[in-house]
């Protein structure tokens, strides 16, 4: 398998995870929108005239060359699909597509534009009314594209409002781009429409779709309803919760009896356990191994520094890796002793979604993190996704380490001079994580 | 006064009819009814015996403690057979049809009864398989839980790069990079929205919008769906103990059968190579071998006497790997964090449970189920933090390779950026 592909794979489920964000928040979007009222809608309709000749002149002339160029090539992207004709509403092949053009736009659109801003509703909604009064070509492929996307309830964003919406908003960040094309699809589906020429399809459609519900009265019992719903599903989960806590006794002496019946020499605890030991310590070993590298490496290249808290810690390094190697004896026997025992299809590898706890016991259910302040939620998502991508850049890190270092190995002095932007590109990617290059010079002086 | 028999195989009928609720509440398609349960204690037909290999296969499908693709190419009663054998071994369980060879119709002299798999599911029960199947169903329906995120590629052991491909590689990874930022600005405008939500649900408010929606309505089905399983799951938690009771005594039964003589070891020497081909355990062996060794000869031998008296140890009884050794637990390890989290918004002051706010934590606490965001955003700084550190050492590690590499062409002299 190449690394190449190892990168590609990482890529798709980058892009995958960013699909699943999308459709959480065109969710969360239908539902606030459903759930608190909206008292900007109406005015800013009105405003919708105004707001897009002040929108027109606001962006500057070098942009708006670079639009039309790329609002010229979205049209032709956009009649070659067309041509080919709408098919199944939201279907996902057509989804599948339509968002990979959409990363190549925001892609642009991106490389323009900078950091994130927060954008009030009635500012997306004023946005949203603006796409619509757009006079180019692209505007009156959106009908086809409505009357598929207004009765579907599932996530897939109607590329046309995409591009255009990236083309023309002010922000040009991501976020951005997603919040306006959210905007537009959702506004143009669920909100009654006083605006011109694309709100008729759209109404037609929707007052096509099957079991829309009477209007304001059942809407607010629904609201009422989800929100209690949504109370007492709070409620429950504490109390299940707190019946975590209590101990089970009858739970605890049946297994008491049923290991009784297993084999005397049947190990301990679970192969689950094995494994997430194993694989725990595997972790902690190569970290140590790392350690003591570097050390010697460091202390190679400077060795007028004083050894001596340098020898402290090389003696506690090995004690401890002294100590890791006879414990790993041990995992490592009860190891096979699962292993002996290992019926067709089993398996003690290490994998990545183990929920078991090192004294694993009984798999937790999901704990609940409180929080009081907005911040505090997005701080804890930020880093958790920033963990998480540490983490993916460090395996391939690795992964380009054990691949490139025999190859390293075979470049022996001698005749014959090696690559030269080889050994630069290899240096950034090993040794700055690509980010940095250095400069090698050829050095012909004779000695 | 001695209840009647009458009373207490109605309460424990009313017992399992909870548990059945519950089980089918985790979105089981398979469960059998109450009745069948008290027929598999006195050994109900192969009837029986289907339906309970049917629902421990689809309990054991369900909570991926089995991989699923091991087994696809078989089909029917052996596909059954294997798949319960592997997922009940997995969880540490042991019964001679479980680990009998290929002719184990039935183990030694077939008394394989359905009462065997009664006390497999009684064992899967025990060890926590309904919370795991209760998680599940809980991602599967709620859309306001915080999730994984799984980005990590599956690495095999060979990997291959022609030098030629060095920079289309180099692309990539910026191209990786720049996914990972689109990434955190999606992931951080959808924690805004959640956080609207989480709000929006705490609210009061009387007016009522004159909107309504397909997807709400969807909602409201899927958060009644998950209260039912909410309170399914009390309500078994309640009556718990008298189906350990029941348990207790099929236990008795079984037991006062005419055993089959308990094997002591195991059935076959051949060790067979999981279909991952053993990559953890040659990972691990690896590691051993490159620990950096200490004053070699005494070292060795300490560690030789050592492992022979552990052996001893062992045929006893099994050694404890549970608690680690001093300085290995002082060895900083990357706090395992779970997987799915829900998240609370608080308006009012939480009750202080006695944490002390100093105190950080650097490893999931043991049982918690609250947590407040401060600790969790602590530990995850800590996870970074750790992560960062190990990353920039071997990046400094190799930085000085190449150096010294470099130094010994001739021609050539690096200068570092």
């Amino acid at each position: 398998m190449s690394l190449l592909s190892v990168v590609e794979q990482a890529i798709k489920s980058c892009k995958a995870e960013q699909a699943r964000i999308k459709d959480s928040i065109q969710l969360y979007r239908e539902i606030l929108h459903t759930v608190t009222p909206q008292p900007n809608t109406d005015c800013v309709e009105s405003d919708s005239a105004d707001d897009a000749t002040a929108a027109d002149t606001d962006v500057s002339p070098g942009e708006k060359e670079d639009i039309e160029l790329l609002e010229q090539a979205l049209e032709k992207a956009l009649w070659v699909r067309t041509g080919t004709g709408p098919s199944k509403k939201g279907s996902n092949k057509q989804c599948a597509p339509r968002k990979e053009t959409k990363e190549g736009m925001q892609a642009f659109a991106a490389s323009k534009g900078n950091q994130t801003t927060t954008r009030s509703t009635s500012k997306s909604a004023s946005l949203a009314r603006k796409e619509q009064k757009r006079p180019a070509g692209i505007v009156h492929h959106q009908p086809a594209r409505k009357s598929q996307q207004a009765v579907s309830a599932s996530g897939c964003v109607d590329p046309g409002q995409l591009h255009t919406s990236a083309f023309h908003s002010k922000n040009k960040t991501n976020r951005g781009n997603v919040l306006s094309g959210n905007d537009l699809g959702r506004a143009a589906a669920i909100s009654m429409p006083s605006s011109n020429n694309t709100a008729p399809v759209s109404h037609t459609a929707e007052s096509g779709a099957p079991c829309l519900p009477q209007q304001n009265g059942t809407a607010s019992d629904q609201t009422a309803q989800w929100r209690s719903l949504r109370r007492k599903q709070n409620r429950l989960w504490d109390k299940v919760a707190a019946s975590q806590r209590k101990p089970v006794p009858g739970r605890s002496h049946f297994m008491e009896r049923i290991r009784a019946t297993f084999p005397k020499d049947w190990p301990c605890g679970s192969p689950d356990q094995t494994r997430a030991l194993v694989d725990r310590l595997t972790h902690q070993g190569y970290d140590l191994i790392q350690h003591c590298q570097t050390q010697e490496l460091v202390a190679k290249q400077t060795p007028e520094t004083a050894t001596e808290p340098g020898g402290k810690t090389l003696e506690r390094w090995q004690m401890t890796a002294a100590e890791l190697q006879n414990f790993a004896g041990q995992v490592k026997q009860e190891w096979e002793a699962w292993d002996r025992w290992r019926p067709e299809g089993g398996c003690l590898c290490p994998t990545r979604a183990n929920s078991v706890w090192s004294n694993g016991m009984v798999a937790p259910l999901p704990p609940t993190v409180t929080y009081t302040t907005e911040a505090e939620l997005r701080e804890l998502e930020k880093l958790r996704m920033r963990v998480a991508l540490l983490q993916q850049k460090m395996h391939l890190e690795q992964a380009l380490l054990d691949t490139l270092s025999p190859q390293l190995s075979s470049i022996v002095p001698g005749p014959g001079c090696p690559d030269v932007s080889v050994l630069r590109d290899v240096y950034s990617l090993l040794g700055e994580g690509g980010q940095r290059f250095p400069a090698i010079v050829l050095d012909s002086e004779p000695d | 006064m001695r209840r009647s028999k009458a009373a207490v195989s109605v309460e424990v009928r009313q017992v399992i009819g909870a548990l059945c609720r519950l089980l089918a509440a985790t979105g089981l398609h398979a469960v059998p009814a109450p009745e069948t349960f008290r027929r598999a204690k006195f050994g109900g037909g192969l009837e029986v015996e289907d339906q309970f290999w049917q629902l421990l296969t689809s309990i054991l499908q369900s909570t991926g403690i089995v991989p699923c693709e091991a087994f696809n190419q078989l089909e029917g009663v052996s596909k059954h057979r294997k798949l319960v054998a592997a997922g009940l071994w997995q969880t540490g369980y042991h019964a001679d049809w479980v680990s009998g060879g290929e002719g184990g119709e039935g183990g030694q002299g077939g008394r394989f009864s359905s009462r065997d798999l009664l006390l497999a599911l009684g064992w899967l029960l025990a060890t926590g398989t309904l919370e795991k199947l209760l998680t599940h169903r809980v991602q599967q329906m709620d859309n306001i839980l915080l999730t994984p995120i799984p980005v990590n590629p599956q690495l095999s052991s060979e990997l291959q790069l022609h030098s030629a491909s060095l920079r289309k590689l180099q692309w990539l990874i910026g191209s990786l990079k720049y996914q990972g930022q689109i990434l955190l600005s999606m992931q951080e405008e959808r924690t805004r929205l959640l956080h609207a939500v989480l709000f929006a649900i705490l609210q009061t408010s009387v007016s009522s919008p004159d909107q309504s929606s397909t997807v709400l309505r969807e909602e409201c089905v899927c958060v009644q769906q998950l209260c039912d399983l909410l309170e399914a799951y009390l309500n078994w938690k309640q009556v718990e103990n008298v189906f350990w009771t029941w348990m207790d005594s099929v236990v008795d039964c079984h037991l006062t059968d005419p055993v089959v003589e308990k094997p002591t070891h195991a059935p076959n020497g051949i060790t067979r190579v999981c279909h991952h081909g053993n990559r953890g355990l040659e990972k691990f062996e690896d590691m051993i071998l490159r620990l950096p060794r200490g004053q070699k000869g005494q070292r060795r031998g300490r560690g030789d006497a050592e492992d022979r008296g552990e052996r001893g140890e062992r045929l006893q009884g099994g050694s404890d790997t549970s608690s680690l050794p001093p300085l290995l637990s002082s060895l900083p390890s990357l706090p395992t964090l779970p997987q799915v989290y829900r998240a609370k918004l608080q308006t009012e002051k939480p009750i202080k449970r006695g944490f002390r706010p100093a105190e950080v934590p650097h490893s999931w606490p043991e049982t918690p189920d609250e947590l407040p965001s401060s600790q969790a955003t602590q530990l995850l700084l800590h996870a970074e933090a750790l992560l960062l550190e190990r990353r920039d050492r071997q990046r400094l590690a190799n930085r000085i390779q190449l150096q010294e590499m470099v130094g010994k062409l001739d021609e050539l002299v690096l200068i570092p950026p």
